[in-house]
């Protein structure tokens, strides 16, 4: 019955708001459909816009999570493990991906058909790492290793862990932080960075990276285990 | 034989009568005199009191099935729904014959009012009605509340809401109703006692006074323009015209009265049988999804008044419009309870119950079609604007991903976008300092559910850091009894930390 109604009160919305679009002429610049329809196969364009822009950003970038528009960080994750994500979410993170959490719900074929859009949209030429980009495959870390690493080539941006002054780009350490973050959110943002954000990624020939600076997969672990290790130090 | 079966029946009722009246009780009910001209306008009093009976019937039958704790009512009324034969059939008739018959109390009450039967002598049986119409609504709320879904976690929401606003005493209230702050387990035992023994008593003794008075002073009749009661000589005209043209209420009035019952009956037999039963509808969680919930028919008004009001003036109007409706009500016929009875020389009642009859149907029907309701898809559909997002922290940006993922966009929009169930949150950090904003989050409050354990201390802290971040460019953070709190968690590790990354 309800149901019935928000049916004609969205049909009759969606008439005047139509109306109204084509007498002024103008077209709402954040609506997500719109932004991204230059970039994707149709389908996966509505599909991504309605299921996952809110979170990775209108046309896959500038969002809260990390970009994936990015060429080299969907070739380097690989269409399996995007298929997995895109099915199952991140298990403790916030992601829902399309699976139960989410409003998606949709079959294998839908997955795989998204996730092959977004490759051929965002992923053409991309490179792959030579390291792997999955916590699982990385080497185990080592905090000690890790907290020399971060004084070395972190600590410029985001301060010394518990330091009083706010620094430049906003403390990684915080516990609060890390509680929400995943290890794999860690090593990702390590290994590719938050480009559009000012984060340079660490494991890349990757344009935006300094080229003195790169770090191996193993020293990728060691920071994201020294990370966790100063929360757990709190609690 | 056929004699002596009548000689029976006959000494049986004697010997009854001899021993408890009841016989003399029972024939001034079905002999006293009605107006002749009383027709159909008279049938929903008598419907009202007819699906009164269905509750009381059907209550206690779903009484012994439903068990009033809050881990096991869910699964009770499920298992009445499924297991047990026809379970189903009666909590539907349960829920459909509840809204026939405020339906009914409330048509009939129109009716009186717009033939203005409240004046002399029937000005105690009209504040009796209006007692009645109370304990109708009340026993209509207690009664969702079973349920124990999200529907009922949300008019519990928003009663608990009004009452925490009455000044001084509002949080020991609260306390009171909810049996603690918050929504549990006491909440629901109290409510069940309200539901099932206290209000269906008051309403059975409010209705046997409504009788008694019925029988005292008789049914009123039509209004005639010009036909004015004036209580010096009322009774004695009345009495004189009922002798003279009234007819015994058996059967006269009373087929009128089985008749309409009777269809009235099937109509919401059959509602019931097509439409089932009313939920329950999810178990109550706040950060469920695909949650709409929405109170019953007819406290929808209320909710959607609560959602178009300004905030500004919510607390007021809340606080002093329900004793301003209470007292008027109760108070009508003593302010005028002489003169015309007929609507046409009385315009302005006429008018008066237009306006309150036209409000009250649009908010309702706005409620229904709930322009403002939450728009489901935000969380996942709608990019956090990317201005709000510059220059933030990672915490910060966690925030926003809280925000987003725990579907507080679905109420509260940012940039111009999400649902306009709450304010937008563009500016919410030049309003709210950081202890109101962990508060409005973990107890809710005005039309917003309390998120609660929902939230880690870690996504609280995330989501708030978050707001405190959206205001006016060069804005300062609001005024801030919360400062010292919110220096020592969000951009920085605490101290011990430091120490032991130290050495
Ligand atoms: C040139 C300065 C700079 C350096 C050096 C730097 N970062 Fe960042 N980092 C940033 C900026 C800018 C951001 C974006 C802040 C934001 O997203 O809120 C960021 C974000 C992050 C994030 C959050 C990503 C997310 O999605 O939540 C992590 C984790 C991080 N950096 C870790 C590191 C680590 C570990 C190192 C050392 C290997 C490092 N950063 C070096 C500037 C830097
Ligand atoms: C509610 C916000 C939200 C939505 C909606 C969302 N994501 Fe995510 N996504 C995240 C967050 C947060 C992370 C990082 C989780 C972590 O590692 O802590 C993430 C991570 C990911 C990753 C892995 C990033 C990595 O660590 O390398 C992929 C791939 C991804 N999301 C794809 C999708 C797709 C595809 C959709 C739409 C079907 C989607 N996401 C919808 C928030 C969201
Ligand atoms: C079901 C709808 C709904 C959801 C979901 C919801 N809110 Fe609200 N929120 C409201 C309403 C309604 C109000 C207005 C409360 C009042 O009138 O006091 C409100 C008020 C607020 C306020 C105070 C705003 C002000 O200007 O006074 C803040 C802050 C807030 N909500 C944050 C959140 C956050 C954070 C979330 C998600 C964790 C959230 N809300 C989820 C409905 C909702």
């Amino acid at each position: 019955m309800s149901t019935t109604f928000k049916n004609i009160s969205a049909l009759v919305g969606g008439l005047l708001a139509a109306a109204c679009l084509q007498a002024c002429g103008k077209i709402s610049a954040t609506d997500p459909a719109d932004t991204v329809v230059a970039s994707l196969p149709q389908a996966a364009m509505t599909n991504y816009a309605e299921n996952c822009s809110a979170c990775h950003g209108a046309n896959g970038v500038n969002g809260a999570a990390r970009q994936l528009a990015d060429a080299n960080y969907l070739a380097s994750v690989g269409r399996d493990a995007l298929i997995n994500i895109t099915t199952n979410g991140v298990p403790g993170g916030f992601c829902p991906g399309s699976g139960p959490a989410s409003l998606a719900h949709w079959n294998p074929k839908q997955v795989a058909e998204f996730v092959d859009g977004m490759l051929d949209a965002w992923g053409k030429n991309g490179v792959a790492l030579s390291i792997p980009w999955s916590v699982k495959l990385a080497p185990a870390g080592n905090a000690s290793n890790g907290q020399a690493v971060y004084a070395a080539t972190c600590q410029s941006c985001h301060g010394a862990p518990g330091a009083t002054v706010p620094s430049a780009s906003g403390s990684v350490t915080d516990p609060n932080y890390l509680r929400l973050i995943t290890n794999q959110g860690l090593r990702s943002a390590i290994l590719f960075g938050r480009p559009e954000r000012g984060m340079p990624g660490w494991s890349g020939p990757f344009p935006h990276q300094a080229a003195d600076r790169k770090l191996s997969s193993q020293e990728i672990s060691d920071v994201v285990v020294f990370l966790r290790s100063t929360a757990s130090q709190k609690q | 034989m056929f004699r002596s079966i009548k000689n029976m029946v006959g000494g049986l009722l004697g010997w009854t009568e001899s021993r408890s009246g009841v016989i003399s009780f029972v024939q001034p009910i079905l002999t006293h005199r009605v107006p002749r001209d009383a027709k159909w306008w008279y049938v929903f009093g008598s419907a009202s009191l007819m699906f009164f009976s269905i509750q009381v019937v059907t209550g206690i039958l779903l009484a012994t099935m439903y068990a009033p704790s809050a881990a096991e009512a869910y699964s009770s009324l499920q298992y009445i729904d499924q297991e047990v034969p026809f379970g189903w059939m009666l909590r539907a008739l349960h829920a459909w014959s509840s809204n026939a018959m405020i339906l009914m109390v409330v048509i009939h009450m129109s009716q009186v009012f717009l033939h203005a039967s409240f004046k002399f002598p029937r000005e105690l049986m009209w504040m009796v009605g209006v007692l009645l119409l109370f304990c109708t609504l009340a026993l209509a709320f207690t009664g969702q509340i079973m349920r124990w879904d999200q529907d009922a976690y949300w008019g519990l929401g928003i009663g608990a809401a009004i009452v925490d606003r009455v000044p001084v005493l509002g949080n020991q209230m609260r306390n009171v109703m909810l049996g603690g702050p918050y929504i549990g387990g006491a909440t629901l035992s109290r409510f069940f006692a309200l539901h099932v023994f206290v209000l269906p008593g008051l309403t059975i003794a409010l209705i046997g006074a409504h009788m008694a008075l019925i029988l005292k002073n008789g049914i009123s009749e039509m209004p005639k323009p010009g036909m004015v009661v004036d209580p010096k000589t009322y009774v004695e005209e009345y009495e004189e015209r009922i002798k003279k043209t009234g007819v015994a209420f058996m059967p006269d009035a009373a087929q009128r009265d089985m008749v309409f019952c009777g269809l009235m009956l099937i109509i919401v037999g059959f509602l019931a049988w097509y439409l089932g039963p009313v939920g329950p509808n999810g178990i109550p969680n706040p950060t469920i999804i695909d949650a709409n919930p929405r109170p019953d028919y007819a406290f929808l008004w209320i909710f959607t008044a609560m959602a178009l009001m300004p905030p500004q003036i919510e607390t007021a109007v809340l606080l002093i419009a329900p004793p301003i409706v209470v007292l008027f009500l109760l108070g009508l016929p003593l302010i005028s309870n002489r003169g015309e009875r007929a609507p046409s020389r009385r315009p302005g009642a006429v008018l008066a119950y237009v306006l309150i009859a036209t409000a009250l149907g649009t908010l309702t029907w706005l409620g229904v079609v709930s322009a403002w309701s939450p728009v489901m898809d935000a969380w996942t559909s709608l990019p956090t604007p990317v201005k709000y997002l510059v220059g933030r922290t990672p915490l910060e940006m966690q925030g926003a991903l809280v925000l987003q993922h725990s579907q507080c966009r679905n109420c509260h929009s940012l940039g111009g976008e999400g649902g306009l169930r709450g304010p937008n949150l563009d500016n919410v950090g030049s309003r709210k300092s950081w202890d109101q904003l962990v508060r409005q989050v973990q107890q809710g409050g005005g039309n917003m559910p309390a998120y609660g354990k929902n939230l880690s201390s870690a996504e609280t802290t995330a989501v708030v850091a978050f707001m405190t971040t959206l205001r006016n460019a060069g804005a300062p953070e609001s005024s801030i009894p919360g400062a010292m709190e919110r220096q020592s968690s969000p951009d920085q590790a605490p101290k011990a930390v430091a120490s032991e990354a130290g050495k």
